[in-house]
């Protein structure tokens, strides 16, 4: 049995060298003779890429009926909410304040975790962020993105 | 010398003097171990209040924050997986394991311990060899630095356990992101897609949080519905008085790398501490044991990178060159207070080098007690359920990548690389590798290309210059012998 994902990472690998190879193409030559220029190192990490990625390719085909694990597609779906909260959270706080976003992302990621209870998916994001107000934005001064503190 | 010693000896034991060693020691192991704040932010903030105070004083308060500061990046790296600064990378290959076994007291033991130890050995170095190890410093050129990060990179063939290909994979997409942002010597953007925030490149401390603390987040959301908390068995139990002495000579071996490395400008401590790492593993009896949580993997790169704080100040006070950007800031408070730093300085104001070399002991105890003080706090941090710690974790690292430089944007990069580390794991790429190549990429590209536009393009220059053919063949030495091992392992075993 091949390694599917093995194949399908070598594939994406190969046109990602590919990519790169078209896109250094553009790059202009070097002003002293000799020297590299900002393409050579892409150029040889490309390389790289592609002489590894056939070797993977070669290994997975190698490697003969293996079990495949079962994915858990809960587990996936649990990460892909989250993802999507984190990512709603970083598209929201260009507009909004970080000490009011953060409690939710928390409390969001905790019942996604299963916890059972109230009192601490409340509780602990606050007790979070009056930590982050004290040290990070009152002792250390940094500008976290606020608009009512 | 003696008789300078015991003044600064006296200057340092004033009460004034030893409550701000003590505060600055506090300070400095809280924003070591908060991820995105570090001793370059510590120091930055401390400066200006410095200003108030004499320079004996100031410097003390600065130097024991540095000092501190690099083994409270040990602490995160432990306890949650998240290196608090990039020198506690090697930190957490081991001392997380460690923690997942069960064993976070005694890998905060550990640590704590031998940073201390470090930190004696780097600053006896400090005191004994100023002179030849600056003279040595000073030798390092292009070639050298980037033959110095061909060696750090070789530490790769130690860092890949199972699939030999991915881990090598792995190097090559940490280099890859290296390249993403304006080339420094042509002033070409690379890969940046018009983007502005890619201009600058990929910042390192976003990276490392997203690949390390956001990925473990995506991890133990998979785990959830399994484990209840990151380690069933929590136990604060400190290091055996045996195994502290079984540690003897890796601390020594892993100090004198880290104060001899912490002496090149540019160099620092996250170089030290993973070429102490690379050796130990390397010079260890079990060395597919590393990785897995022994208590040698967190040793070294902790004795290590506190022993460069000692390294680290030679240049500084010899010959006034900042060798980091820590190091650097106190230049500048060496300047704020009127002295000039240079070749004259140890002539010109004996009585403030001298109070730092006692200072560094005086900070090195504190850090201790802090150190011991604050382990049944981690412990018990970590025994806190998966569902309540978990978003602790996310909320810091997006705290942390976000403080770095106060943009939306270096949050942006770390969840991407969580995401990136996460889809990595889940199919055998190994994390460690990739950080690696993140950290000396760079190093190795800018240094390439300078060392080969000095020399006309003739490659020979890595091999005639002295100091780079040792690191050169080290390289080899450390990539190949590995490799040997392992084949005639599996020889013995076919037969």
């Amino acid at each position: 049995m091949v390694r599917i994902s093995d194949l399908i990472t070598a594939c994406l690998l190969i046109v990602l060298s590919i990519y790169i190879f078209h896109e250094t193409s553009l790059y202009p030559e070097p002003f002293i003779e000799g020297a590299p220029g900002a393409s050579a190192f892409p150029n040889v990490l490309a390389f790289c890429l592609i002489v590894l990625s056939v070797i993977l390719i070669i290994d997975s085909f190698r490697h003969k009926s293996e079990r495949v694990d079962s994915t858990n597609w809960k587990a996936i779906a649990k990460i892909s909410i989250d993802l999507i909260l984190i990512i709603a959270f970083l598209v929201i706080l260009e507009f909004w304040d970080i000490f009011i976003l953060m409690p939710l992302l928390l409390a969001a990621t905790m019942f996604i975790m299963g916890e059972k209870s109230i009192k601490a998916i409340i509780l602990l994001p606050l007790a979070f962020d009056l930590f982050v107000y004290v040290v990070f934005y009152r002792m250390f001064h940094v500008m976290l993105p606020t608009i009512y503190f | 010398m003696i008789e300078n010693l015991m003044v600064g000896f006296q200057m340092a034991i004033q009460p004034g003097n030893l409550l701000l060693i003590a505060l600055g020691t506090a300070l400095g192991v809280f924003v070591g171990a908060m991820p995105g704040l570090s001793s370059t932010t510590g120091l930055a903030i401390v400066l200006p209040f410095t200003f108030m105070l004499n320079p004996i004083p100031a410097f003390l308060m600065m130097i024991s924050l540095y000092m501190a500061a690099e083994y409270g990046g040990s602490i995160t790296a432990i306890a949650i997986g998240v290196p608090g600064t990039p020198p506690a990378v090697p930190t957490t290959f081991d001392g997380y394991p460690l923690t997942k076994k069960g064993q976070c007291g005694k890998a905060l033991g550990v640590s704590i311990l031998s940073s201390t130890l470090g930190g004696v050995f780097g600053t006896i170095i400090l005191i004994l060899a100023c002179g030849p190890i600056s003279t040595f410093a000073l030798k390092f050129g292009p070639a050298e630095y980037c033959a110095l990060g061909i060696f750090g990179l070789s530490i790769v063939g130690n860092l890949v356990e199972g699939s030999v290909v991915k881990g090598f994979i792995s190097v090559i997409i940490g280099l890859l992101f290296c390249v993403v942002g304006v080339d420094v010597l042509s002033g070409y953007p690379r890969f940046t897609f018009e983007i502005l925030g890619l201009l600058d490149g990929i910042h390192l401390i976003p990276a490392l949080i997203g690949f390390f603390a956001i990925s473990e987040v995506f991890k133990l959301i998979e785990e959830s519905g399994v484990l209840k908390r990151v380690t069933e068995k929590v136990s604060g139990k400190l290091p055996s008085l045996k195994e502290m002495r079984g540690l003897a000579v890796t601390i020594l071996r892993s100090s004198a790398i880290g104060a001899t490395v912490g002496a090149v400008p540019g160099a620092g401590a996250t170089i030290a501490s993973l070429i102490a790492y690379n050796e130990t593993k390397r010079m260890s009896k079990t060395p597919e044991k590393f990785g897995t949580g022994v208590i040698e993997g967190v040793s070294a790169p902790e004795a290590a990178n506190n022993a460069s704080v000692g390294g680290a100040m030679i240049p500084l006070l010899t010959l006034g060159i900042p060798g980091s950007g820590s190091t650097a800031i106190l230049l500048g408070g060496l300047m704020l207070h009127g002295m000039k730093p240079g070749p004259l300085l140890m002539s010109e104001h004996p009585e403030l080098i001298y109070t730092i070399y006692i200072g560094f002991f005086v900070a090195e105890f504190f850090m201790l007690t802090v150190g011991l003080l604050g382990i049944p706090l981690w412990v018990k941090l970590i025994s806190l359920r998966s569902s309540r710690l978990t978003p602790l974790i996310l909320g810091i690292s997006l705290i942390g990548s976000y403080a770095l430089g106060n943009s939306i944007f270096d949050m942006i990069m770390a969840v991407f690389f969580g995401a990136l580390g996460y889809l990595m794991r889940r199919f055998g790429y190994p994390l460690a590798p990739a950080v690696l190549a993140l950290v000396l990429g760079f190093i190795v590209e800018t240094n390439y290309r300078r060392a080969l536009s000095i020399s006309g393009g003739d490659h020979m220059v890595f091999l005639t210059e002295p100091i780079s053919l040792v690191l050169i063949v080290l390289a080899v030495a450390t990539f190949v012998i590995p490799a040997v091992r392992s084949y005639r392992r599996k020889q013995k075993a076919t037969d």
